[in-house]
Order: structure tokens, then C-alpha cells, then sequence
């Protein structure tokens, strides 16, 4: 894939859960692009709708609760939200695959992991199932876990080693986009450096793009080419690196800068973000953030504003943005 | 896994000599004198005492008990039968395959339609196919096998004359008698079967397995059935079990010579020694069963198997 081609074009997403009682406006507007062979982190606090995101993509949300009420998702220029049950398969694995954020679930339990590898390959590359054995093996290799180990079962491995398993199974049919997400909130932190440098080498080699879900900003400077920080389900910032993390604009993605301990400045405490994330089922007239922004005005309460571009590719979503304040 | 599963048959004995015990216990305090009914009516004072004698009854309780354990160990001798005055194991064993037979062809019936209704329950749960087969669990739990056999006999025999009324000399006899042993079964696994799918549907690797691309189909077969198995298999092996012990209902309902009918005549009948027999051999049959079904899991699940063969090498 060219690099300088859109791969991932995510226009105006609308996504929402919809139970007896409530909707839950999950993902509200959303527009992103991934590049080939970019990174592109999505940062946000639980429950910011990171994770509604990936599995719109996939296609997966709940059966009977999630809905994509509006927008359009295009993979290599193709619509895939109106792609048929069995078309949408044929792009799972092979064009999009997905890590997932807690290994000891994620795999298998009564399956031997080069199966589940094998299993993937035979799917899509359509080879014999002594060639797709070996290709998994191969894979398996790549990511540290040796031929007399892929043949064992999840339980006999680490946590870390099973993110291994699944990173194997993520990148086997080489796709051209892969969400990572959270990949190493449930692991050691000593190991999280290690699989994250195991991720970024792999996608590199492959020409892989791919949208990194997380809350830990330290992961964001370390992996990502650009950044959407998301609150409330919608885009608050959007920009390069260095744009977030050199000039940042809004109260929010300052807020989250403001809760890392840093090394070089002594800090006797922490700023936290006060009062609780805002409810997805019930969100203001105004702007999402204003209940907690510290630099929130009574227009806020009751203006939603647009996305500004502050700088060029810098967007920013909010009223100070509005008035040319940042 | 060998090593455990001669463990376990290892196990067994204590198990099986608590069994003898209790059943040695309730030889003694059942009323009658054995030697007496062994006679028969009119016999004489003198050949009851030599009966009595020859039986061993005037030893003491422990070397009466450690004699009967003999007789079982060297020479599966579990007494004689008071109505036939034959040996009550050549009793049991003439009545066992007519049981198994019943057992395991209404288990087969159960294991598939259970396991099939269930699976399409949970995939289409709470839609009107799960109603249906919810319900029909239900039902198939609720109904007594006296007065479903029976239904099934008006219904198939009387008014449509396909099958025969009782008996199990073609094999169209065995259809009704299987179906009607198989209805609880069926129900309780169709039941077990739902809850632990829909268990399994809803884990992460489940979630996985779609994020690859799969089809429903593989996924539902392959990767959620395998994991919901274990429970399924433990209700599989409770109804197999009580089965082989003898469908008591539905034999006498079809008057087949099973083990189950065998052994209320011969509560009825006072026939001491045949249903302590019997119980005995339901001890046996059951351990098995519950072994059978431990050596499967570890089949069907690794982490089980592990746990069998812990102590050995460890992979890591």
C-alpha cells in the first residue's frame, strides 16, 4: 500500500446501543483516516466509546443491542458497513484483524494455539493443512514461541505469551489494517514494553497500519503517528504527535497531561480530572466535557461546538476553539 | 492418564466394601429367617438347622460378613435367589442386556436430540424456536414415564397399530420403551445443554473466533460446543448411569424383563438376596459410568487432563 493512501476513511460515525430502558449514545460523529503504515492512537477514559469504535470496524458489536445509526466506514475505498454477513467475513482476519485486550480470554481454551493459528491461515489463504500447520509455526516463531511450543494448549502459557499467541494470530494473513486494543492493559508491565515493541516490529515489516486503542498516553508517544482523543464518544482533539502532545489545545487532552507524573518536575500531588465521566445514556444539550472543564463557560452549557481546525491537520472541539482562543 | 485411571479404579474398592457392608447390614436386619424361606413352607425343623448350618448362620456377624465378601470376590456369589433357588447373579445377568440395551439406545436418543435442541435454543434464544424447545423440555421433565408410555401406547398401538403394544421381541419393540426412558433424559440435557452454550457465547475467544473471519457454524460446532461439553457430559453420564440401573417405570409399563422390573418384584416379593445383588451391581454400574465420564473429560478439556497427570513433567 502507498503510504500516502487513505486505507481507513471513518466518516460521521454514529453508533448506538439500544436496550428496553435506554439508548446509549456510544459514538457520536466520529471522522478519522489511517494512512497505509501509519499508527493512529485513540485515547480515551473507559467507557469513551474506543472499544465501540474497533468493533463497529469489525463488524461486531452485540447482536442485538449495537446499531451503526449513521456514517460510513471504507476500507481501501469500499464501504464496509453495507458489505452482507458473509462478505464481511472474508474481510475479518484477512483485511482487519484485532488484538484483543485480555489474553487469558481471548484464546481458545481447548484448542492447541498453532490450531487456532492454522485455522486462520486455511481460511483465507485456502492452502493444505500441512502447509498452514508450518505457516503457523512460522508465525509462531516470529513472535518468540518456539516450534516444541506451538502445540500446546493457552493454559500451559503466560499471560504474556498468550498475547504472543494472539499477536501470531492477528498478523497471520498479513492485513492491511490491524486494532490493537489495549494490548497490554492486562499484562505485567514488565512484559508491556517487550509486546509493544513486538507489535510495532511486525506491522512495520508488513506495511500494516493500525489503530491503537489506549489509555496510556506513554503508549500513544511511543507507537502512534497521530492521535484522536476521544470523550463522551466524540473526537475532542485530532492531530499529528507532536500537535497533541506538543500543543495540546483542548481543556481535556490538557487535563489528561496534567494526571502523568513527570520525572523532571517534583509534584507533590497529581491533578486529577474531577467529577465522574459523563453518562453515555444521557448527555447534555452542550458540550460533552463541560461539566468537568476547567476552563468551562456558560455557553458551554448549552452550545455543542464543531470541530476547528486550529492548525492545519490540528483539530480541536470546542467553544474556546470556536472563538479563536487557543 | 493411566496411572489415573488405575487410581481411580483403585478408589473404587472402598467404595464397593461400603456398599457390600450396607448391603451385608440389611441382609441381617430384614426380617425372616433366610435358611426358613430358602426351605420353603413345610420343611422341617431339622433340614432348616442344616440349612441354617450350611449357610453359615450361626457364626458370629463378622465372619458371616467376611465369608460373604469372599463369596463375591472369589466367585461373584451374591447368594441365592429365595423365589427361584437359583444364584442371584445368574438372575441379574440374564435380565442386565435387556437393560443396557434399553439404556443405552434411549441415551443415544437423549445425547442427539438433546444436544441438537439445545444448541438451537441458545443460538436463537429467546425467539420463538427457543420457546418451543424450552417448553418442550419442560414437558419432557414433568411427565411421569408410566403415564407418557402409556400415552404412546394409546397413541402408536391402539388407534394407529404401527407398533406393538409391549414386549421386545422385534425390534419395533424397542422404539416406544426407548423413547419413553429417553424423554427425561432428553429434557435435562436439552436444558444443560442451553444454559452452557449460552455460557460459552458470550466469552471473549468466542469473540475471537468471529474477529477471524469464521462462519457461524464453525464457530457454534467447533469452538463454543467443545467448551460447553463438560457439564453436558456430567448429566449425560447421571442419566446413563440411572438408566442401566433399570427403567423400573418403563419396563413395567412394556413389560420388559429388565433389570429395573426384576427388582421391584423382588422387593415385593421379599427376595432379600436379589435386590441386595441388584444394588450391589448399580454401585458397580455406576462407578464405572462416573469413571467413564471423568476419563472423557480429560479429553474433551486439557486443562482437566493436566490437572489428572499433575506431579508429572510440566511443559514449562
Amino acid at each position: 500500500m502507498d503510504n500516502n493512501e487513505v486505507l481507513l476513511k471513518v466518516s460521521n460515525l454514529v453508533v448506538h446501543y439500544e436496550t428496553h430502558k435506554a439508548v446509549v449514545e456510544a459514538v457520536n460523529n466520529v471522522s478519522f483516516e489511517i494512512r497505509g503504515g501509519e499508527t493512529l492512537g485513540l485515547v480515551g477514559e473507559t467507557g469513551a466509546g474506543k472499544t465501540t469504535i474497533a468493533l463497529a470496524i469489525m463488524s461486531l458489536l452485540p447482536k442485538n443491542t449495537g446499531r451503526i445509526v449513521q456514517g460510513s466506514i471504507e476500507l481501501g475505498g469500499r464501504d464496509i458497513t453495507s458489505l452482507s454477513a458473509r462478505e464481511m467475513r472474508a474481510v475479518r482476519g484477512r483485511d482487519v484483524s484485532m488484538i484483543f485486550q485480555d489474553p487469558m480470554s481471548a484464546l481458545n481454551p481447548v484448542m492447541r494455539v498453532d490450531a487456532q493459528i492454522a485455522e486462520l491461515i486455511r481460511l483465507h489463504r485456502h492452502v493444505s493443512r500441512l502447509d498452514a500447520a508450518r505457516q503457523a509455526q512460522e508465525i509462531l516463531k516470529k513472535v518468540g514461541i518456539q516450534p516444541e511450543r506451538a502445540g500446546e494448549y493457552p493454559h500451559q502459557f503466560s499471560g504474556g505469551m498468550k498475547q504472543r499467541v494472539v499477536i501470531a494470530m492477528a498478523l497471520a494473513c498479513s492485513p492491511k489494517l490491524l486494532i490493537a486494543d489495549e494490548p497490554t492493559t492486562a499484562l505485567d508491565v514488565t512484559i508491556q514494553a517487550q509486546v509493544l515493541d513486538l507489535i510495532r516490529e511486525l506491522k512495520d515489516a508488513s506495511g500494516t497500519s493500525m489503530l491503537l486503542i489506549t489509555h496510556d498516553l506513554g503508549v500513544v508517544a511511543e507507537t502512534c503517528d497521530r492521535v484522536a482523543v476521544i470523550y463522551a464518544g466524540e473526537i475532542v482533539e485530532y492531530g499529528t504527535l507532536e500537535d497533541i502532545f506538543d500543543h495540546a489545545s483542548h481543556p481535556y487532552t490538557k487535563c489528561l497531561f496534567a494526571t502523568i507524573p513527570s520525572l523532571d518536575k517534583d509534584v507533590e500531588r497529581l491533578q486529577p480530572i474531577t467529577g465522574p465521566a459523563v453518562n453515555s445514556a444521557d448527555l447534555p444539550e452542550g458540550c460533552s466535557f463541560c461539566g468537568r472543564c476547567p476552563q468551562a463557560r456558560e455557553i458551554c452549557m448549552t452550545h455543542d461546538p464543531s470541530q476547528v481546525e486550529v492548525a492545519p491537520g490540528h483539530l480541536v472541539k470546542c467553544v474556546l476553539a470556536e472563538e479563536g482562543l487557543l | 492418564m493411566a496411572k489415573y485411571i488405575g487410581k481411580r479404579i483403585l478408589m473404587m474398592i472402598p467404595v464397593l466394601l461400603g456398599v457390600i457392608l450396607v448391603v451385608f447390614i440389611m441382609n441381617h436386619i430384614s426380617p425372616g429367617n433366610p435358611a426358613e424361606l430358602l426351605a420353603g413352607e413345610g420343611a422341617t425343623d431339622e433340614a432348616v438347622a442344616a440349612l441354617e448350618e450350611e449357610l453359615g448362620l450361626n457364626d458370629p456377624l463378622y465372619v458371616q460378613f467376611f465369608n460373604y465378601v469372599k463369596g463375591i470376590v472369589t466367585g461373584f456369589d451374591l447368594g441365592t435367589s429365595y423365589q427361584t433357588k437359583r444364584p442371584v447373579i445368574d438372575e441379574l445377568m440374564d435380565r442386565f442386556p435387556t437393560t443396557a440395551k434399553l439404556a443405552l439406545l434411549s441415551i443415544i436418543i437423549s445425547t442427539v436430540v438433546g444436544i441438537t435442541l439445545g444448541i438451537i435454543s441458545a443460538v436463537k434464544q429467546n425467539t420463538i424456536i427457543d420457546h418451543i424447545s424450552t417448553g418442550f423440555a419442560l414437558i419432557g421433565v414433568s411427565m411421569p414415564a408410566f403415564w407418557a408410555g402409556m400415552m404412546l401406547i394409546l397413541l402408536f398401538s391402539i388407534y394407529l397399530k404401527w407398533l406393538p403394544v409391549s414386549g421386545v421381541d422385534t425390534w419395533t419393540g424397542w422404539i416406544l420403551p426407548a423413547f419413553t426412558s429417553s424423554m427425561v433424559g432428553m429434557a435435562t440435557i436439552t436444558r444443560m445443554t442451553r444454559s452452557s452454550m449460552l455460557e460459552v457465547l458470550c466469552q471473549d475467544y468466542i469473540v475471537t473466533a468471529r474477529a477471524k473471519g469464521l462462519s457461524e457454524k464453525i464457530i457454534i460446532v467447533k469452538h463454543a460446543l467443545k467448551n460447553a461439553l463438560i457439564p453436558i457430559i456430567t448429566v449425560v453420564g447421571i442419566q446413563l448411569g440411572t438408566m442401566l440401573g433399570g427403567a423400573v417405570l418403563t419396563e413395567s409399563v412394556f413389560s420388559i424383563p429388565g433389570l429395573g422390573k426384576y427388582m421391584v418384584d423382588s422387593i415385593k416379593n421379599r427376595d432379600y438376596p436379589v435386590v441386595q445383588g441388584g444394588v450391589l451391581l448399580l454401585a458397580i454400574v455406576f462407578s464405572l459410568v462416573n469413571l467413564l465420564v471423568d476419563i472423557i473429560y480429560a479429553y474433551v478439556d486439557p486443562r482437566i487432563k493436566s490437572q489428572y497427570s499433575r506431579g508429572k513433567k510440566r511443559a514449562d
